[in-house]
């Protein structure tokens, strides 16, 4: 299978130019970044994709076993960089993306030149010593309330989109879609990227890396920003007047502002 | 009905609406009565205070900042999103939420517009309806493994192997089908110099096909060892599944090998005809002894049977039509394919060869089918 259309890959600006890959994070899809992203096309190669299992990845490469850990989506994530053959690039991920280009660039420190991590979280739930923001009770109420919105999607839903299967554009103009998972996916991704802990990847990461944290992010507080940056040998912390965990969306300009400085910083 | 008006309901809600106004941000800048009423908070501690989702579920909190923003930054708005809104008192309340993200004269962000609908009810219905589901699914799996059971035990692997004859057989189930199908093979000695092997096929799936199939299965053994012969054998079982009505119209090829004499005698009743390969590795399909399927015989037709000398090295390869069958060609070019593909994996031990026939997608990708096959190879010479 084609890695490219696997990960719905898309690419904008001068290939020839040095790469930003940008990596959306539990929730959505690769359109999370299309505030930010195209600001770049003028200077950057800019790469966009989904996970698999979101968007319009191929579902039917979701693998429960391959995709049960970060490091399922990290592989997918260094098998994009290979198949667009990509060099000296710098990763951009947002929420639980971040840590999976941590895994990547773990598994791999050749893969990346840098890494731009938008509010992330090494470790969702809390440990002795460790304040991440959630028990593990309150993720289970999480997957509750995705089965609830669920139902009432899929009901709402499953006729226009089984009505359309030969015309998928339509698909795209669809109420919610842009957010729209299987539920065993998103179920199986929501386990993955809440109940994960990466906090030991942190050190090992060799790149320059930029944290981002906004203002009152209620799934990745301050506390859980400056504990990556801290951990992270060579770290920048940014902190947005920002609110909320989706500054990408929210406030575009001024997330693209900090990559901008960071990326000059890198030289 | 009477024309009347009802009257109205004196103890239920006066309202199943309530609403909200946030700034940008999340936080709460207005919340009407019926709000105030529902979260059972002052609006001292809400207003120019409190962002809406820090009165959510922690889950629901996760659920805004994911999925419910996004959703109202990329599209303006949204609708029909649950949430469960936590109450003063600790108690929580279902809710159903639709926002409208209201922009100023620039396209900025200026406020947005929330309707809070009280769920109780459809809550509790779909919760209902989520616990059905998750029966439904666990009645499914169960049924799935009593079914694979159920026809595990009928097609106990026949590795029936002899001096001079080995035997390997393969089933693979339906793609995708929860029921068992009516495929079956079986090997068994007939008598201390006759080995007999059958494939067949009942027609239709399902707990009725598959015990029709066993019991097809089990009279073709019985009826076979009294040594009649396949023609014979076939003849009986004709008169057998009159008793049995799923089976009529079933087909199969029975075939015996004399392991004296190393001659092959075989019978099909509308089954897809036996590949010889030999030893050379060339392949044939067998015309011979080709009669109509069980039960639907006609009078003055009597069953035939074929014949085939068989050397050490030589393979006979029985099958369903599962593994060939596609609806984009006739049948002779599927069968012309098996015998190219027995061939192509004549140089496989036997097991790696059934293993490769099966794998091989003669058919769609998706295999509707069951599929059944049968190899038996040719060890050693005949005796004397």
């Amino acid at each position: 299978m084609d890695v490219r259309d696997r990960n719905r890959v898309t690419e904008d600006g001068s290939s020839s130019a040095p790469a930003l890959v940008f990596a959306h994070g539990f929730g959505c899809d690769q359109r999370m970044w299309r505030l930010v992203a195209p600001a770049f096309e003028d200077r950057y190669r800019v790469v966009t994709f989904d996970h698999v299992g979101f968007g319009r990845s191929d579902l039917s490469a979701f693998d429960p076993e391959r995709h049960g850990s970060l490091q399922g989506y990290a592989d997918d994530l260094l098998e994009v960089v290979d198949a667009l053959d990509l060099h000296d690039a710098v990763f951009v991920g947002h929420s639980v993306a971040a840590m999976i280009g941590v895994r990547a660039a773990v598994t791999d420190p050749g893969a990346f030149r840098a890494l731009a991590l938008v509010c992330p979280s090494p470790r969702y739930i809390d440990a002795p010593g460790y304040t991440g923001g959630f028990t593990e009770a309150e993720i289970d109420g999480l997957l509750d309330q995705l089965d609830a919105n669920y139902l009432g999607w899929s009901a709402a839903m499953a006729p226009v989109i089984m009505g359309n299967a030969d015309r998928p554009e339509l698909g795209d103009e669809l109420t919610n879609s842009f957010c729209r998972t299987d539920p065993r996916i998103a179920e199986a991704f929501a386990r993955v990227t809440f109940l994960s802990d990466s906090r030991a990847d942190l050190p090992l990461v060799e790149q320059p890396s930029l944290v981002i944290q906004t203002t009152n992010d209620a799934i990745a507080p301050e506390a859980v920003g400056r504990y990556v940056a801290d951990h992270l040998p060579q770290s920048t912390f940014t902190r947005l007047a920002a609110t909320g965990h989706c500054p990408n969306l929210s406030a575009p300009a001024e997330t693209t502002d900090a990559l901008e400085a960071f990326l000059a910083s890198l030289g | 009905m009477t024309g009347s008006a009802e009257p109205a309901d004196a103890t239920g809600p006066t309202t199943q609406w309530a609403q909200l106004v946030l700034a940008p941000d999340g936080t709460i800048t207005a919340a009407d009565d019926a709000f105030l009423h529902w979260s059972g908070r002052e609006a001292a501690e809400l207003v120019g205070v409190a962002p809406f989702s820090s009165l959510l579920s922690a889950g629901g909190r996760i659920y805004h900042e994911t999925h419910f923003l996004p959703l109202l930054l990329m599209q303006g708005e949204v609708r029909d999103v649950a949430f469960d809104v936590v109450r003063a008192d600790g108690t929580t309340l279902a809710v159903l939420v639709h926002a409208t993200l209201r922009r100023g004269p620039a396209g900025e962000p200026e406020r947005i517009d929330v309707s809070v609908l009280d769920a109780t009810v459809r809550r509790s219905y779909e919760r209902e309806l989520q616990r059905a589901r998750r029966d439904a699914e666990a009645a499914e799996q169960q049924l799935r493994r009593i079914a694979e059971t159920f026809q595990r035990s009928l097609l106990e692997r026949a590795e029936l192997t002899t001096d001079v004859v080995a035997v390997e057989t393969r089933y693979r189930p339906a793609v995708d089908e929860l029921e068992v199908g009516g495929d079956w093979h079986d090997a068994f000695p007939v008598d201390d110099r006759t080995l007999g092997a059958s494939v067949g096929d009942v027609v239709g799936k399902g707990i009725d096909a598959a015990c029709a199939m066993g019991q097809v299965r089990s009279a073709m053994r019985a009826l076979a060892r009294t040594g009649s012969g396949p023609s014979a054998v076939l003849h009986e079982v004709d008169r057998f599944v009159r008793t049995v009505p799923s089976a009529f119209a079933s087909t199969t090829v029975y075939a015996e090998v004399d392991l004296v004499t190393l001659e092959l005698r075989y019978a099909a009743a509308g089954h897809p005809p036996p590949v010889l390969v030999h030893a050379d590795g060339t392949a044939e399909l067998l015309w011979g002894g080709r009669s109509t399927p069980i039960g639907a015989t006609l009078p003055g037709l009597d069953r035939t049977e074929g014949r085939a000398p068989l050397q050490p090295g030589d393979r006979v390869l029985l099958y369903t039509d599962g593994l060939c069958e596609r609806h984009d060609r006739t049948p002779d070019e599927g069968f012309d394919l098996v015998a190219e593909a027995a061939a192509r994996v004549h140089g496989l031990p036997l097991g790696q060869a059934a293993d490769q026939l099966m794998a091989t997608r003669l058919t769609y990708d998706d295999v509707r089918d069951d599929t059944c096959l049968l190899l038996l190879e040719v060890r050693r010479p005949a005796a004397g």
